[in-house]
């Protein structure tokens, strides 16, 4: 198991060089240099952000130099001072990232508690009523625009019902609450935000839980299991789970990006404090070093997301632990 | 397989609901009752229920939101074909050459996959656009160059499994060259799950251009798309509910149909699902 | 206490696919005596698993039983309650199967597969069944049965894989056990090894047993009585040394041809033709397009079993 993770701790080094080659391909996109795109038009800031993007990311010098320069400054995690307030982009990201981390972790907690037992329940009794039904629910959610939905939920239950605020995360008064109530308000701010981004992931991971017991269901073991005069609920729940749940756990780490591409959008419409809405709102003011260190960090959160999920698989799977 | 496909009824009813909306947008100019930007702001007029003149209500210019819809559904699906046409040529290619000369050319090529595959998706576009500035056809260039990963690895793994197979070694023996081989020989054979999975990418590429519209870095204002009628819609989303829900299940509908088209052929392509 | 221990009278499982209706078990008739071993032979494709898993009803869709007995201790067992047929499956009847390396569960512990039928049928506490599991490994002749508790499937090699499988089937003493190609997945020399503990353990235990496979010579090894299977219907039933001997059927004449033998001196003989579509069956014996001693009659109507002698059943015309 220790070659395994050493293994796959190895794959980590490309992809990080790959991460670096991508913002830097991406900050060369624009015609002639980055610092001439889009200000031209626009003396006020043409000016001095041109000087200050040149400087930042050593634009004056060849491109190998660029790159080592702004390798080295990944390294570091010095994405330089942001355009609007000169403070440091990392600090800025560091401020915003555990209001980001709690949306997440909570949505991928939801999406796991209700896509799963979907999921099993559909293969479970495939061709089945209950089945069909959930087939047509999953496809309508695969393809409703989550943030569609998620307007749906701010005027059904934030305007309309009036049960849950539709921004923010701490408002101004909870200074004035006891802990407890700090907590309970903290949740209540969660609900919508948290419903509306693991919404998009339900359809997805429900869908792939079935296609996984499916086949697990398939498979010989399950035969000598029932041959063996096993009652279902043991088949299923001991047998057939173990196994259907592995795939899903090399998933997750994949579903990261779809997870933080959500929180651009859900951050911005639930205006919650994370970085997600700091990385669009840098992006709508042209604010470039916090949009590269934004999508860096965001690219390497995943990253440590497929690291866990891989070293999780590892020690859930025997044919891996017992190598 | 065709005939099969065309036994399916999910197939059919994807097939008729996206020929439905293909010809609301050619037919745009006729079947619209209004002009799509001709904008009308007094009271009596903005921001009106759908009624008998205005089918589905007005916008917060006085706008006709029906010959809005019309027009934007050209904007909408044109996004969707291109950018998957981009994504196509781009991962299609790559994956080509990864998976038939294998090697170090795979492993690099592979790693980079895996690298963009990292970043979120939409954010990704959005620095694209960012540093590019938006417009229709940056919007559907960037969407094809984030999107290809997906394909390319699918395209991979049959390259991978096919250039082994028999008829392919036998006309590398004879002497064919690289480009012959790949595209007489192993591509033809790889193309049906390509397909599928270029049917289900148009649905999420309408989502994506809506995502973006969205944000506001999609297609601009005045021309119309689902995407940005629905974001002007959020605006008046307590008064005017039917801005918001009009165009959302616009793009739902579609992207339900292609999907239900993909995913009906996958089924029909993967016999085991079936059963 | 009758002599039979399983009896199927007209036993008919059918697939209901989207291409068509495929008849893999048609009307099968077949008795196993306490103490006896029958072998179940035939090409693969012609029925022979099938039967297998219609006894302990564990046919999946789109596959039905549909009509027949399985009479197995006096009761039939496709009139049971899924309950009482759970109770069989295990302790009245165990299951051997073909692939040991897909047959056991890659994530749980060779032990805990070994010891939970014993735990849900007799309600053993885990460490009675655990001795019972360490007997029962050294009985199949595993040489280290304490490692081999703790192992993971993927640990052992593919011959103490299957050992640990004939283990499991026998955990509950159960009175059939129903052998399905155990030796088929496995290297020669690892099959020998095979058999030979099936030999042993047969007179130790006196099991009785179904053993489907399609290779004669193990059958012949091991065998009581032979019942040969085509296109899912009995060809011929006979005992082990008289079949051996003299086969009547052509269809037998023809497996037994195609054992290697020393004096072919390498040259290896088959049947010709191929096992027809199930789907799409020929009209009459359905073994008529590939028989030497074929005449009209044959491509129009199919021959009953009839008895040919004292104990001997055989479905063809021309069979003397």
């Amino acid at each position: 198991m220790v070659r395994y993770i050493a293994k796959r701790l190895l794959l980590i080094a490309p992809m990080l060089i790959g991460i670096s080659l991508i913002t830097f391909i991406v900050m060369h996109l624009a015609p002639g240099d980055p610092t001439s795109m889009r200000y031209g038009l626009n003396p006020e800031v043409s000016g001095s952000a041109r000087a200050e993007l040149k400087k930042l990311y050593d634009l004056d010098k060849p491109v190998h130099i660029q790159y080592l320069l702004w390798a080295k400054r990944l390294a570091r995690f010095d994405f330089g001072n942001s355009f609007l307030d000169d403070r440091p982009v990392m600090q800025k990201i560091v401020e915003r990232l555990p209001a980001t981390l709690l949306l997440n972790v909570c949505a991928l907690a939801v999406i796991l508690l209700i896509a799963l037992p979907i999921g099993v329940s559909s293969a479970v009794r495939h061709g089945s009523l209950y089945d069909k039904v959930m087939t047509i629910i999953v496809f309508i959610g695969y393809a409703t625009p989550t943030f569609w939905f998620a307007l749906i939920l701010m005027v059904v239950f934030g305007f309309m019902l009036g049960w849950f605020p539709i921004s923010g995360l701490r408002p101004w008064y909870i200074e004035y609450y006891s802990s407890g109530r700090q907590v309970a308000d903290l949740l209540w701010h969660l609900v919508l935000p948290v419903v509306a981004a693991s919404f998009g992931g339900l359809a997805g991971i429900s869908r792939y839980t079935k296609s996984s017991m499916l086949e697990v269901l398939r498979q010989d073991y399950i035969r000598t299991a029932r041959a063996k005069g096993l009652p279902e609920r043991k088949v299923i729940y001991k047998h057939a789970l173990r196994n259907g749940l592995l795939p899903i756990v090399t998933i997750l780490g994949f579903a990261l990006p779809g997870l933080i591409s959500g929180s651009f959008i859900f951050e911005t419409i639930f205006a919650w404090p994370g970085m997600g809405r700091l990385g669009y709102e840098a992006i709508m003011q042209y604010d470039y070093p916090v949009v590269m260190g934004v999508g860096v960090i965001a690219s390497m959160m995943t990253l440590i997301g497929i690291l866990i999920s891989d070293i999780l698989y590892a020690f859930i799977d025997p044919r891996i632990r017992y190598k | 397989m065709l005939k099969e496909a065309l036994n399916d009824k999910q197939v059919v009813l994807g097939s008729a609901l996206i020929l439905f909306m293909f010809c609301v947008a050619i037919l745009a100019p006729i079947i619209a009752t209004h002009d799509p930007c001709e904008t009308n702001l007094s009271p009596e007029v903005k921001l009106q229920p759908p009624s008998r003149e205005h089918l589905f209500g007005t916008d917060d210019l006085g706008r006709d939101l029906y010959s809005r819809m019309v027009y934007g559904a050209r904007i909408s699906l044109t996004v969707g074909l291109v950018a998957v046409a981009i994504m196509l040529l781009i991962g299609v290619v790559i994956g080509a050459i990864a998976g038939y000369f294998g090697g170090v050319v795979d492993t690099v090529i592979m790693r980079i996959v895996e690298a963009i595959l990292c970043f979120p998706s939409i954010f990704l576009i959005l620095m694209i656009l960012a540093f590019l500035g938006p417009s229709i056809i940056n919007v559907m260039v960037v969407i094809g160059l984030t999107s290809w990963p997906g394909v390319c690895r699918l395209v991979r793994a049959e390259f991978l499994s096919l250039r082994e197979r028999d008829y392919v070694v036998a006309a590398r023996a004879l002497g064919a060259s690289h480009r012959r081989i790949i595209f007489r020989h192993i591509l033809p054979n790889a193309l049906a799950p390509v397909f599928v999975s270029a049917t289900l990418s148009v649905g999420s590429a309408i989502l994506t251009e809506s995502a973006l519209s969205f944000l506001g870095l999609g297609v601009q204002i005045p021309t119309p798309s689902w995407g940005n009628i629905l974001t002007t819609g959020r605006f008046y989303i307590e008064s005017a509910w039917w801005m918001t829900l009009i165009p959302g299940l616009a793009i739902l509908i579609t992207v339900l149909s292609y999907n239900l088209v993909g995913e009906g052929l996958r089924a029909v392509l993967d016999p085991r699902l079936k059963r | 206490m009758s002599k039979t221990l399983l009896e199927i009278k007209g036993l008919k499982t059918h697939f209901y696919t989207s291409r068509g209706v495929v008849k893999a078990v048609d009307g099968i008739d077949l008795i196993v005596k306490r103490g006896e071993t029958v072998g179940l032979v035939g090409e693969s494709g012609c029925g022979k698993t099938v039967t297998g898993l219609s006894i302990i009803r564990l046919i999946s869709e789109p596959g039905r039983i549909v009509e027949g007995k399985v009479i197995f201790d006096g009761d039939d067992l496709l009139g049971l309650k899924k309950e009482r047929m759970r109770k069989i499956r295990g302790e009245g009847i165990g299951m051997v199967f073909q692939e040991p390396l897909t047959s056991l569960n890659p994530v749980l512990r060779i032990g805990d597969q070994l010891t939970e039928a014993v735990i849900v049928h007799r309600k053993s506490s885990a460490i009675e069944a655990e001795r019972e599991a360490l007997a029962l490994l050294d009985e199949v002749k595993i040489d280290s049965p304490k490692q081999t508790l703790w192992a993971y499937p993927h640990q052992l090699s593919g011959g103490m894989r299957q050992r640990v499988g004939i283990a499991m089937a026998l955990m509950l003493k159960p009175k059939l056990v129903l052998f399905d190609e155990p030796t088929t997945a496995l290297d020669v020399t690892v099959q020998s090894g095979i058999l030979q503990l099936l030999k042993g353990l047969r007179q130790k235990m006196g099991l009785s047993s179904l053993f489907i496979t399609h290779d004669l010579s193990v059958a012949a090894q091991l065998a009581d009585r032979i019942v040969v299977m085509y296109a899912g219907k009995v060809v011929e039933d006979a005992k082990a040394g008289d079949i051996f001997k003299k086969p009547r059927h052509p269809y037998t004449k023809g497996l037994l041809d195609s054992i290697p033998k020393r004096e072919d001196k390498g040259r290896l003989r088959s049947i010709a033709g191929s096992v027809p579509d199930l789907m799409n069956l020929p009209k009459g014996c359905p073994f008529h397009p590939r028989c030497p001693l074929k005449e009209s009659r044959c491509e129009k109507e199919l021959q009953d079993m009839r008895r040919a002698e004292e104990d001997w059943r055989v479905r063809c015309w021309k069979a003397a």
